[in-house]
């Protein structure tokens, strides 16, 4: 399909007081976005809204070309996509292949030779092959994590919505998610709401940043780290006009914020950006806990 | 199929492809078998009074054979609902409901997975009452009770399924089933006890009628359990088939098998 996959416009949420969207709007494409944003932006309202799940209050959403307002467009959508929640659930008396088998037949593979296959290769995608005759209760938490992967892979979906999907990954299976991820057949659209910035920065080729609501920055991650150009210096001591300073290995401090004049800038990465852009949300948030 | 054809070949195929999963989880279920065990005990102590008593017959002492499927369909009843709830239990509401496949579909998976402990039921008990034939006469009317047994566990594993969709606790069912083994007819049994699940009644033709009475129930249990999250009008149907079979055999049980108001049952 050529086209934005996915098409926000002017979508506003909320849960009772608290306003989870505010005028959120973005188009997406295949391609792999990041949607980056501290607790309690608005990352896993767009993702349920994204899946299916939840609907917006207003504003115009569209998967696929289609509303999924209207219950058949709903199920044509939801045959071409696969979801990995934050916090999945498991049938924990289930074995790992019993599970992803049960949810291959909620995806319509109802054909037992030809599904038993496809859950052998998601499952062998994601590292699992091994234990697939365990059951879910035995698993680790990260192999329970790559098992709510292994489930959303299923039948190659054209819509990839996977909310934080490296919490709790070792950095080998992180790798490995790198891997999975930039290798899936057919140029799928991928959304990949993460608070890994290291994992936007090697897989993705947009991201947008939530905060309070709203979208901050849509772009690459490259110009996402352009923002704080000249805005990181490293010196001896902490300085007061730092937003944030932290302590190297060296024993250097790294400032992000407003430089002092003849402060000798470095090379901002994303994280630097991220932070300048959303530091003011997530101190608030600080001072609020 | 390659990875992406996903689209069912009938309706109908995911709801067999759900019933085959959930039928054999059923029959490997803790509680089938906690029930299937006191059918291979009623079995037991049957077989052992008929080796060592050559007067035993089917008919005065297959009735631990009965009391052993009452348990079997009661639990059923538990392990029906127990599979029903488990996406409460497991919180993966969330995940599935993402999927296009939808609540009433898989209930009606599970409906239809009732069948797997209903056959599992039927071998055991087809198997002593076989045994039975060998050492004396088993009546048509000892057949019909069997039947009427093992629709009372298709019955009941149905009951479990519609108090999954509208009462949605793990607490309901037991208290249901306890209920159940309270109103099963005994030595004091009253008019009304010949509509319970678990009645002995000594007609052939009545003892069908409470056959027919509890597929009634189960038809309209299962058009209970799937309408909680779906309308269609071949519920619609089947809804209209229970109320009639339902209502219409009670009046027969009632008037018929219980014309006064004494003890009329086995």
């Amino acid at each position: 399909m050529s086209g934005p996959t996915i098409e926000l416009r002017n979508i506003e949420k909320r849960y009772g007081a608290v306003r989870a969207l505010d005028g959120v709007s973005f188009d997406i494409g295949p391609s792999v976005t990041g949607l980056l944003g501290p607790n309690g932006a608005g990352k896993t309202t767009v993702m349920r809204m994204v899946a299916t799940v939840l609907a917006p209050d207003r504003g115009d959403l569209r998967l696929l070309g289609r509303d999924p307002s209207s219950a058949s467009d709903r199920v044509a959508i939801r045959r071409r996509l696969g979801y990995m929640p934050q916090e999945p659930g498991f049938y924990r008396s289930f074995t790992a292949f019993e599970f992803v088998d049960y949810v291959a037949i909620l995806k319509e593979m109802t054909d037992r030779a030809n599904r038993h296959d496809e859950v052998r290769r998601v499952l062998t995608a994601v590292g699992l092959e091994d234990v697939a005759s365990r059951k879910v209760k035995a698993l680790s938490g990260g192999m329970r994590r790559r098992l709510a992967l292994a489930q959303a892979l299923l039948g190659s979906p054209e819509v990839l919505v996977l909310d934080e999907p490296t919490a709790g990954l070792d950095p080998e299976q992180r790798l490995r998610f790198r891997e999975l991820v930039s290798q899936l057949p057919g140029r799928p659209t991928v959304l990949l709401a993460t608070h890994q910035t290291e994992d936007v920065t090697a897989l993705c080729e947009r991201v947008l940043v939530l905060a309070a609501g709203e979208v901050r920055f849509d772009g690459t991650p490259e110009a996402l780290a352009g923002t704080a150009d000249g805005r990181v210096w490293v010196g001896a001591d902490r300085e007061d006009g730092a937003r944030l300073s932290w302590r190297m290995g060296d024993g250097r401090h790294r400032h992000i914020g407003d430089p002092p004049p003849g402060a000798r800038t470095e090379p901002a990465t994303i994280d630097d950006a991220y932070l300048l852009m959303v530091g003011d949300t997530t101190a608030r948030e600080g001072a609020a806990a | 199929m390659s990875p992406t054809s996903t689209s069912p070949s009938t309706a109908w195929a995911p709801v067999r492809a759900l019933a085959r999963v959930e039928g054999e989880k059923l029959l490997r279920s803790p509680l089938f078998l906690a029930g299937a065990a006191f059918v291979a005990l009623g079995s037991a102590i049957f077989v052992r009074a008929s080796l060592t008593n050559p007067s035993a017959t089917w008919n005065d002492d297959g009735w631990t054979v009965a009391a052993g499927t009452i348990f079997l369909a009661i639990f059923t009843m538990v392990a029906t609902n127990h599979a029903a709830l488990r996406d409460r239990r497991e919180d993966t509401d969330e995940q599935h409901v993402s999927l296009p496949i939808g609540r009433s579909t898989r209930t009606g998976g599970l409906l239809l997975a009732t069948a797997w402990p209903a056959a599992g039921a039927a071998v055991m008990v087809l198997l002593i009452t076989a045994y039975a034939a060998t050492r004396g006469p088993v009546t048509t009317l000892d057949n019909v009770h069997v039947a009427d047994r093992l629709v009372a566990v298709v019955t009941l594993g149905v009951l479990g399924l519609a108090l999954a969709a509208w009462l949605p606790s793990p607490f309901v069912a037991p208290v249901i089933a306890w209920g159940l083994l309270l109103i099963t007819p005994g030595e004091d049994s009253q008019a009304w006890h010949v509509l319970t699940p678990f009645a002995g009644i000594s007609d052939v033709g009545l003892a069908l009628w409470h056959a027919v009475y509890l597929l009634g129930l189960a038809a309209l249990l299962g058009v209970a359990a799937v309408g909680r999250t779906s309308r269609t009008r071949w519920l619609l149907v089947a809804g209209a088939v229970g109320v009639g079979a339902t209502i219409a055999s009670a009046a027969v049980l009632l008037t018929r098998a219980c014309p006064g108001t004494g003890p009329c049952l086995l």
